[in-house]
């Protein structure tokens, strides 16, 4: 069990709704910025005053239109200002938003609109209008089209198309249209729904997660209180308003902090526009991270050799060189990154390489993992010590004014549970999903089999559904531990053992000869072949090292208990692995099987012979003694 | 783009069949070269918001046409109209300051200037302020260049440059360098656009996307066009109306489809059975 905090910071959501809070920040904050985008390649501001007025304008144009308190409106397209202030728009009006993610396919848009009755769309251009239009009976509900970008829908003939422009003239500026916005602005409570968001679910259709005005302010809360957040601070918004994540901070902190959210002026210019930025926050997916990993890979690649040497010393330079290395190298690199004044540089969507994540840090850039669900929010985050890669960080701080604390629990399958805050407001239309996924408790369930090691930090092992069981009960993740212990450079391949015939989890490892032939060679340790390498001490001593600080990661019941190094390499051309380098299982477990019994049965070591195909078509044998090791988890464990 | 969608009336469509004075027009026009007769009495019109195409055979007389058009040659007998008014002896800088803009065969962009600058180059004929103003940089120059820059950035979003705004041409691929040229023949502001085999040495992608904005140009900003093609397919795809010649004279004259089906058009490239 782990147990959140309350956070301190004054800035509470006290039971706002967003556009009472917009009202708020915009007589606060009046003139200064609000939104910044990139127009005809200059920056062009938004302030607080005009972000409202041309809110405010929007929702009346809505209601003319027929929206009704309830209502969904739909935004397709990529991230621009024009969508954020309908979605605040659509708020003042008492409906809510569910936004799409600009590659979303005709069919998925169809959907949403059926699924949410959407009464309002907001496509971006031409290509999102295409796909409404063939989005077929699922327009029914829709009373408008709203485009931003006019061109290519010259010709079009469909009588719902309004343009943006038009659109916003088309409101209605009188005193009974007014007061009419005004009266849904105070209507509104914090447990009305703000936006819709999809999940893709694995199994089925997507499900519209409901997100109120209380659950979005409560998520911001969260990271404002947690990371402490300045007012004013630059945000980046990359990633579509469709992902939860972003509702929170461009959306919810946008307003709460508040942030100034920044907009590239398309795709392709993300690059040039985050180094013009140079964001304090931003929040983007592992792969995102990796883009920008491989990016400044490539060009350093393309830098001459003594460049590339400056380099390769400054992101390993020792700490009292750290200046050097920071004034010379390091310090060039995030400005041309954009990554110069990023204090809160945010992963969260998947698991980051522990590799690329120590990279970022070598370079001075503080990554920082962040771990959530749609449904839960946002749960723990690296925001109290030091940022470990292979850690998810400690539950996120909530305000006093929304609820208790987070609570998290370890189910005994191995399952995240989470309690606290504004919880989980439900599946849209959909209560048997919800009942299956939030229990009478209220403990909401993730579908992630986590880890609390005595750091107090949370690991994450796999979703629970790909977990393996032992005889015993206990289970584990098999993927994710051969994904750290090849992340090892002395381990070339791992293959993880067990099931509910097995007594404990034992490993097959196939280390790696390039890195072991220099390893060996710097102490003076002699060796002939392959099988010769594998069995030898000092390489024996080295993965069990490796394989001991793996089972850290890993709850007890889940570490390897033993191991043997393979004597031979797995190779595809032994069908042992397919030609992109994925384990073929059963071949292994058909091959090495003698090896595989001595490992269950407590045998020290295995006289084994494999066939193998040398290069020119005849076949051979590879013969060894294997030799069998145990681990501390051995212990701990029935062998 | 909001401003330019705005911009454009939904009638222009039907205007533009209803409509039947020509932007463009070239009557009875005679160009010979010695004994070389190259255009003979050869009529030519392009109407409001009109795309047509002239096709030919090599030595046709489609350059010359164009370029008794643009002002390049003066043909010996015949005249020219634009928006009614002859202009037959007007020197060709005067007629791009008229409106009538033109890009040629090949690269003709500056490789050495960036893609925002090349588009730039377009706006100097339609500078009013002078030297000596640019010079000492006084409020109207500046006013002026301030006008210029934001046209030219409305061209970079028509043409979706953004991310190319500050790279240099030279650096760019022929399809992409073809597009900044069109980019420049915009800048001028162009009542007629008139251009010279714009896709020749493009691969098929580069000229679907030419294709693309050739149209746009056509529909969203409504501009009549003038296309010198080879490529049949383009040809044939993109236009309202299609002028076929031979040997110096006009063989046909029609919408796509009834070019496609004259026999004289079909002997002409086909060559007779």
């Amino acid at each position: 069990m782990l147990l959140g905090s309350h956070g301190t910071d004054p800035r509470e959501p006290n039971g706002n709704t967003l556009p009472r809070l917009l009202r708020q920040r915009a007589a606060e904050h009046g003139g200064r910025d609000f939104m910044r985008a990139k127009r005809h390649g200059v920056w062009t501001s938004v302030s607080w005053h005009a972000a409202l007025e041309k809110v405010e304008t929007l929702a009346r144009a809505m209601i003319a239109h027929g929206l009704k308190g309830g209502d969904i409106v739909a935004v397709i397209g990529e991230n621009v200002p024009e969508a954020y202030l309908v979605q605040y728009a659509a708020l003042c009006a008492g409906a809510a938003a569910t936004h799409l993610y600009p590659d979303a396919s005709a069919a998925e848009l169809g959907f949403v609109l059926k699924d949410s009755r959407a009464a309002l769309l907001f496509a971006e251009d031409q290509e999102q209008v295409d796909k409404f239009l063939a989005a077929g009976d699922a327009r029914a509900a829709v009373l408008g089209v709203i485009h931003l970008d006019g061109r290519g829908l010259w010709d079009y003939d469909e009588p719902l198309l309004i343009a943006f422009d038009r659109f916003l003239a088309s409101a209605p500026a009188d005193a009974s249209a007014r007061a009419a916005l005004d009266a849904r602005i105070a209507a509104g409570t914090d447990e009305d729904l703000a936006a819709l968001c999809y999940t893709s679910g694995t199994t089925g259709s997507p499900k519209g997660v409901r997100l109120t005005h209380r659950h979005l302010l409560d998520n911001a809360y969260r990271l404002i209180a947690s990371f402490g957040i300045a007012p004013h601070i630059d945000y980046f918004s990359y990633i579509s308003p469709a992902w939860a994540a972003e509702q929170f901070t461009g959306i919810g902190l946008g307003l709460l902090a508040p942030a100034v959210v920044h907009f590239a002026e398309k795709p392709e210019t993300v690059p040039a526009d985050m180094r013009e930025i140079s964001p304090e926050f931003l929040l983007f997916t592992p792969r995102q991270w990796e883009m920008i990993a491989s990016q400044i890979e490539a060009q350093m690649l393309d830098a001459k050799p003594m460049r590339q040497r400056l380099y390769q010393w400054a992101i390993a330079a020792p700490a009292r060189l750290r200046w050097l290395a920071d004034a010379l190298v390091l310090r060039a690199i995030r400005d041309n990154t954009g990554l110069a004044r990023a204090r809160f540089p945010i992963s969260a969507g998947s698991g980051l390489s522990a590799e690329i994540f120590r990279r970022f840090h070598a370079l001075g850039i503080p990554l920082k993992n962040l771990y959530g669900s749609t449904e839960a929010g946002l749960v723990s985050a690296h925001w109290d010590g030091d940022a470990e890669p292979s850690t998810l960080g400690r539950p996120l701080r909530i305000a006093r004014s929304i609820g208790t604390p987070l609570e998290l629990r370890i189910a005994a399958d191995g399952e995240l549970l989470v309690r606290g805050g504004a919880g989980f407001a439900g599946y849209h239309g959909n209560a048997e999903a919800t009942a299956k996924v939030l229990d009478g408790e209220g403990w909401f369930h993730t579908g992630d089999a986590m880890h609390v090691p005595e750091s107090g930090e949370l690991v994450f092992l796999d979703r629970v559904k790909d977990m393996r069981r032992l005889a015993n009960g206990c289970t584990f993740p098999p993927q994710t531990i051969e994904n750290h212990l090849r992340a090892s450079p002395f381990l070339r391949d791992a293959i993880v053992l067990g099931d509910e015939t097995r007594g404990f989890i034992a490993a097959l490892i196939n280390v790696d000869s390039g890195i072991f032939g220099r390893y060996l060679e710097s102490r003076n340790v002699g060796w002939g072949t392959f099988v010769e390498l594998s069995q030898l001490d000092a390489v024996l001593e080295r993965i069990a090292i490796e394989v001991d600080k793996v089972n850290a990661m890993l709850p007890p019941g889940s570490r390897i208990a033993r191991f043997a190094t393979l004597p031979k390499e797995l190779d595809a051309d032994d069908a042992e692995l397919t030609r992109s380098r994925k384990l073929k299982r059963d071949v292994i477990a058909d091959r090495y099987g003698a090896l595989i019994e001595s490992v269950y049965a407590g045998d020290d070591t295995c006289a084994l012979t494999v066939n193998v195909v040398y290069q020119d078509g005849t076949v051979g044998n590879v013969r060894a003694g294997v030799r069998i090791l145990s681990t501390d988890a051995a212990t701990t464990t029935t062998v | 783009m909001q401003a330019l969608s705005g911009s454009i009336d939904a009638a222009t469509g039907c205007l533009r069949t209803a409509l039947a004075t020509p932007v463009l027009e070239a009557r009875d026009l005679h160009l010979s070269f010695g004994a070389i007769k190259a255009l003979v009495g050869v009529d030519f019109h392009v109407g409001p918001g009109e795309l047509v195409s002239i096709i030919g055979p090599n030595g046709a007389g489609k350059s010359s046409l164009l370029n008794c058009l643009s002002g390049f040659y003066t043909p010996s007998a015949g005249t020219i109209r634009f928006n009614g008014e002859e202009i037959g002896r007007v020197s060709p800088p005067k007629r791009a300051a008229m409106g009538i803009a033109r890009t040629f065969q090949g690269i003709q962009t500056y490789e050495s200037m960036t893609v925002r600058e090349n588009i730039l180059c377009g706006c100097h004929c339609r500078m009013r302020t002078g030297l000596v103003a640019g010079a000492l940089w006084w409020g109207p120059s500046r006013r002026e260049m301030a006008r210029f820059i934001d046209e030219t950035e409305t061209i970079i979003e028509f043409l979706e440059l953004e991310e190319l705004r500050h790279a240099r041409v030279g650096d760019l691929g022929y399809g992409l360098r073809k597009r900044v040229d069109l980019g420049r023949a915009l800048a001028i502001d162009p009542k007629v656009l008139i251009l010279d085999e714009p896709m020749a040495g493009m691969n098929a992608d580069e000229k679907a996307d030419l294709a693309r904005y050739i149209l746009d140009v056509n529909d969203g900003r409504d501009i009549p066009v003038v296309l010198v093609e080879h490529d049949m397919e383009v040809v044939m795809d993109i236009s309202d109306r299609v002028v076929v010649l031979e040997w110096g004279r006009t063989i046909a004259d029609g919408t796509p489809a009834e070019v496609r089906a004259d026999p004289k058009v079909v002997a002409a490239y086909l060559g007779q059975e």
